[in-house]
């Protein structure tokens, strides 16, 4: 299961001639309907992210157990309890943090259509969101830190619906959200603008 | 940006503004001038008094601060004096026009008047308070360009293609169960200004006495008491039913729909039927076993205030359930429930309920079976055939169906729920599956619009089979591409 490549791509796309492009020579963006995986950067800036996390976690432990141990006089079961809580948040964010990243990736795709801008995501629920590009309101290009270092960039369409009026797509490139994003501005003739 | 003041000449409120702009600050007024006069009566200087006259002053201040003109494409408005705004509302962007006419303003032939875009919860533009006649220009000015019918506001009303009997406002308020809302309002009211401690303490040796007396209380008393409370909370029911919804009509003036209800405060709320974003008829077992019906539509207008506007809330708060399709073929033609060719979801979409329903019976049986284990399975036995039977009852209601304008979906037990969104208003669309979807090859597919509140239902149609589903998301799709979106 996790090593077969993206379901979308095996049945929808011959094998792609220029698989991964290396960072520093973007891509040029297809438009042409045809699905697209995110950029393959996105898996280390995901595992960047999680590392983050992970150092927070193993930071935070001790200082939190050792307050405890100091303020609260707890029993010594207590405390090794709670450390080998700590351990095993530690094990499970290392571990999870190693293979979900890629997991995760095998299983985004977006692709833009003549009519809708498609995404397809998650591991354990699967999501194929589409937003026809005529309902976009407006559109975002955020940049968080670690996706800056490794030049990527998480394209925000806002629509005007209710409970999802923002649909965020996480791991472009940032040539390829800043195209994507001028492609669907430039979208079908639209009746009205702005709004909401 | 703005040009300057429009030709058609600047309007302003009605003058009773300022009794009704100083009137919407009562409470604090009450206390600004109790404040005044302590202060005068205190320190012995009577010039204090003066300051009575500073809410007045705001009032008086605002209103002739306040303009308004109706220009060819949008609403202008002035208001301030320090800081001055001048806000330009485009015609095509209002949502609707909602209106609240009490007693008083009715004696005076004034109305207050909101207006609605879809930006968020407050409304565009209050108007506290304008003539009648200024009411029927707005209108016609707001409305009116967009309509290739003209339809001169004001003049013959077109018949009401709907009227509430008082059978039906009678029942709506039986089963509504404000009666408890009625009494919570009277209850803080009570709290609020202390009556509640005065009356404690003007009535305690009487309380005492009643506490004695109830302790003597047998079952039966209990019981009536319980009846009489019963009684007296479905009373107050009605009657808030009765004081919000009399004589609640709905007419159309071409695209235009309009409802009107109230006793003493009368509201209206006019929508083009053109922006309902989402549309519900609602049958709860009760109505359904009287054949009755609800009709609720969503606008992208804010809801800042939907206790007060039920107006809005409600096309049809209760109507006989066979005249339905008339009223729904009048508010929305796209609408059509009965024509809909209505599919079934996964044929294993009851084991799924059932799977469910299964689950959530689990608790209480591991307790009973605690207690006692013969009935622990008399309990399982009866709860799985409870169980399976309604699943598969819910299973053969759940369908969904897709017409010329419109998809619709069919669900409900006991109380049932018939949607209708049309593709021009589908905002984004996602087919979600779930490790137990995926188990058993099935899918959801949930419809976002635009709505006022996030409390707003959703549409989601689940349980179906993953190729129907997969052919249903490019259908919509593709439908809702092709047309443009109109708020």
């Amino acid at each position: 299961m996790s090593t077969d490549p993206s379901p979308f791509l095996a049945s929808a796309a011959p094998p792609d001639p220029d698989p991964d492009p290396r960072p520093g020579e973007p891509a040029a963006p297809a438009f042409d309907g045809e699905m697209q995986r995110l950029d393959p950067r996105h898996v280390a800036c995901e595992r960047v992210g999680g590392w983050v996390s992970a150092g927070v976690v193993a930071l935070l432990g001790p200082l939190a157990i050792g307050a405890h141990a100091w303020l609260g006089q707890p029993s010594e079961a207590r405390l090794l309890a709670l450390a080998l809580g700590w351990g095993a948040l530690l094990v499970l964010l290392v571990v999870l943090n190693s293979f979900w990243p890629p997991l995760a990736f095998r299983h985004a795709a977006w692709r833009l259509s003549p009519r809708a801008l498609e995404i397809r995501r998650g591991v354990i629920v699967r999501h194929w969101i589409g937003v026809p590009r005529a309902r976009v309101q407006h559109l975002d290009v955020t940049r968080g830190p670690i996706e800056r270092r490794f030049g990527l960039a998480t394209l925000v369409v806002h629509t005007a619906g209710t409970h999802e009026h923002q649909v965020p797509l996480e791991g472009l490139s940032h040539e390829t959200a800043l195209a994507l994003r001028d492609e669907l501005l430039a979208g079908p003739a639209r009746a009205e603008g702005d709004g909401a | 940006m703005a040009p300057e003041p429009p030709p058609a000449g600047w309007r302003r409120l009605h003058v009773s503004s300022l009794f009704f702009d100083a009137g919407r600050h009562a409470a604090s007024l009450v206390l600004w001038a109790g404040t005044a006069v302590f202060v005068a009566a205190r320190s012995q200087e009577a010039w204090f008094l003066v300051f009575l006259l500073l809410p007045l002053l705001e009032a008086l201040v605002r209103f002739a601060s306040f303009r308004y003109a109706l220009t060819e494409e949008q609403l202008v408005l002035r208001e301030g004096v320090l800081v001055r705004t001048l806000r330009h509302v485009p015609y095509a962007r209002i949502q609707n026009i909602d209106t609240l006419q009490g007693p008083l303003h009715r004696l005076l032939g004034v109305v207050e008047v909101r207006l609605e875009t879809a930006s968020g919860e407050e409304p565009e533009a209050v108007f506290r308070v304008v003539s009648t006649a200024q009411l029927a220009e707005l209108r016609a000015g707001v409305f009116g360009g967009r309509r290739a019918a003209p339809g001169p506001a004001g003049e013959e009303r077109p018949a009401p293609f709907f009227r509430m009997s008082a059978g039906d406002i009678l029942l709506f308020g039986l089963l509504a169960q404000k009666g408890l809302l009625v009494l919570g309002g009277a209850w803080v009211a009570l709290h609020e200004l202390d009556l509640w401690g005065a009356l404690e303490r003007r009535f305690a040796h009487e309380a005492e006495a009643l506490e004695d007396r109830a302790q003597a209380l047998d079952a039966w008393r209990w019981a009536l008491v319980a009846v009489v409370v019963l009684l007296f909370l479905q009373g107050a029911s009605v009657l808030w039913s009765f004081l919000k919804l009399a004589g609640f009509r709905i007419e159309r003036r071409g695209e235009d729909l309009r409802t009107t209800c109230g006793l003493f405060t009368r509201q209206t709320a006019s929508l083009p039927r053109g922006r309902v974003q989402y549309l519900e008829v609602r049958q709860s077992l009760v109505q359904r076993l009287l054949g009755r019906a609800s009709v609720r539509a969503l606008t992208a207008g804010g809801e800042s205030d939907a206790e007060r506007r039920v107006a809005r809330h409600w096309i049809v708060p209760l109507a006989p359930r066979r005249e339905l399709a008339r009223i729904l073929a009048e508010v929305q033609p796209a609408a059509d429930f009965e024509g809909v060719r209505w599919r079934a979801v996964h044929a294993h979409a009851w084991r799924r309920l059932f799977v469910r329903a299964v689950l959530v019976l689990l608790v209480p049986v591991l307790l009973v079976t605690a207690y006692s284990p013969l009935l622990g399975a008399l309990a399982l036995v009866g709860g799985a055939l409870g169980a399976g039977f309604a699943a598969r009852a819910r299973a053969r209601v759940l369908a969904w169906g897709l017409g010329d304008e419109a998809v619709f979906l069919r669900d409900g037990l006991f109380a049932r729920r018939m949607a209708c969104v049309r593709f021009e208003k589908v905002q984004s669309l996602a087919l979600v599956r779930t490790p137990l979807d995926r188990r058993a090859r099935m899918a959801r597919i949930a419809l976002d619009t635009a709505g006022a509140s996030k409390a707003a239902p959703r549409f989601v149609i689940p349980f179906l089979g993953l190729r129907e589903a997969r052919f249903l998301m490019r259908a919509l799709e593709r439908k809702s591409a092709a047309l443009d979106f109109r708020w």
